[in-house]
């Protein structure tokens, strides 16, 4: 928990915040390579090299553009909100006084952002899951037919 | 042995498997909600009531935010709770991971060791 007193408070929001922006960009390139991944496993006969197509480059630029977009939002707020430009020596050295009506909603902001991070990461994270299973699914099922005995539980029963 | 109690075997079998396969999970699930259960209770900051007490804005403002950050704790609660509880959902969704990665592991041992006993 932050303490309003202790210096450099705005920047360790900034921080977690930029931190959370970097996890979810991590997300979505997990999620990118598992659906390229799934893909490539559905293709048959298999190609010999992964190349992307110009669907998934497309969708990557739209997700990148997404994500700037996205963190030059959140940087923004910063100064639009005038607590950069604040003369009595900003909030990172003197503290916030609870009147401020930019104090309030910076930190009620941050709370939001952070659920929104949250929530993203917990959606990203189910979908890149569900389709990691399909592809260990389509894997164990191309090695089944070629090495018998190869999964511990085979899904064809006696 | 008849062919409806083959059929009988079998579908006894098949459900055995799946409920063997859902014992990991189930497991897994209690061991989340019982950490969690501990978590919750645990205070936020020295001084301060758990997050399921009655901890009000009020009691924050010593050494804290001031009250006037937070707006209404019922708001505030809420929105705690719901990140403790995603949390808790994040930690099942991540160890089924971790389950499915370990499963993909062992497979491709699997395959390796046959493919280099040909």
């Amino acid at each position: 928990m932050f303490h309003v007193e202790q210096p450099g408070y705005i920047r360790q929001l900034l921080l977690v915040e930029a931190a959370g922006v970097f996890w979810l960009a991590a997300e979505l390139t997990i999620l990118f390579l598992i659906l390229v991944a799934r893909r490539y496993t559905l293709s048959l006969p298999l190609p010999e090299r992964l190349t992307l197509t110009q669907h998934e480059k497309r969708r990557a630029h739209i997700w990148c553009t997404a994500i700037l977009a996205f963190t030059g939002l959140l940087v923004a707020r910063y100064p639009l909100l005038g607590l950069w430009a604040d003369p009595a020596g900003s909030l990172m050295q003197a503290g916030l006084p609870a009147s401020r009506p930019q104090t309030t909603v910076i930190f009620q902001s941050h709370l939001l952002v952070w659920v929104v991070l949250i929530t993203s990461w917990l959606a990203l994270e189910i979908l890149i899951v569900y389709n990691g299973w399909l592809v260990f699914r389509r894997i164990r099922d191309m090695l089944s037919e070629n090495l018998p005995g190869v999964c511990a539980c085979p899904r064809k029963l006696p | 042995m008849s062919p409806q109690a083959s059929l009988n075997a079998t579908l006894s079998l098949r459900n055995r498997e799946r409920l063997l396969s859902a014992v990991p999970l189930v497991l897994l699930l209690a061991v989340a909600v019982a950490f969690a259960a501990g978590f919750i209770w645990i205070p936020l900051e020295s001084g301060q009531e758990s997050a399921t007490g009655t901890a009000t804005s009020a009691s924050r403002t010593d050494d804290a935010v001031p009250a006037a950050l937070y707006g209404e704790s019922l708001l505030q609660n809420a929105v705690y709770l719901y990140l403790r509880l995603a949390g808790i959902a994040w930690i099942v969704v991540e160890w089924t991971a971790a389950i499915i990665l370990w499963r993909a592991y062992r497979m491709l041992k699997r395959a390796i060791r046959q493919l280099a006993s040909v």
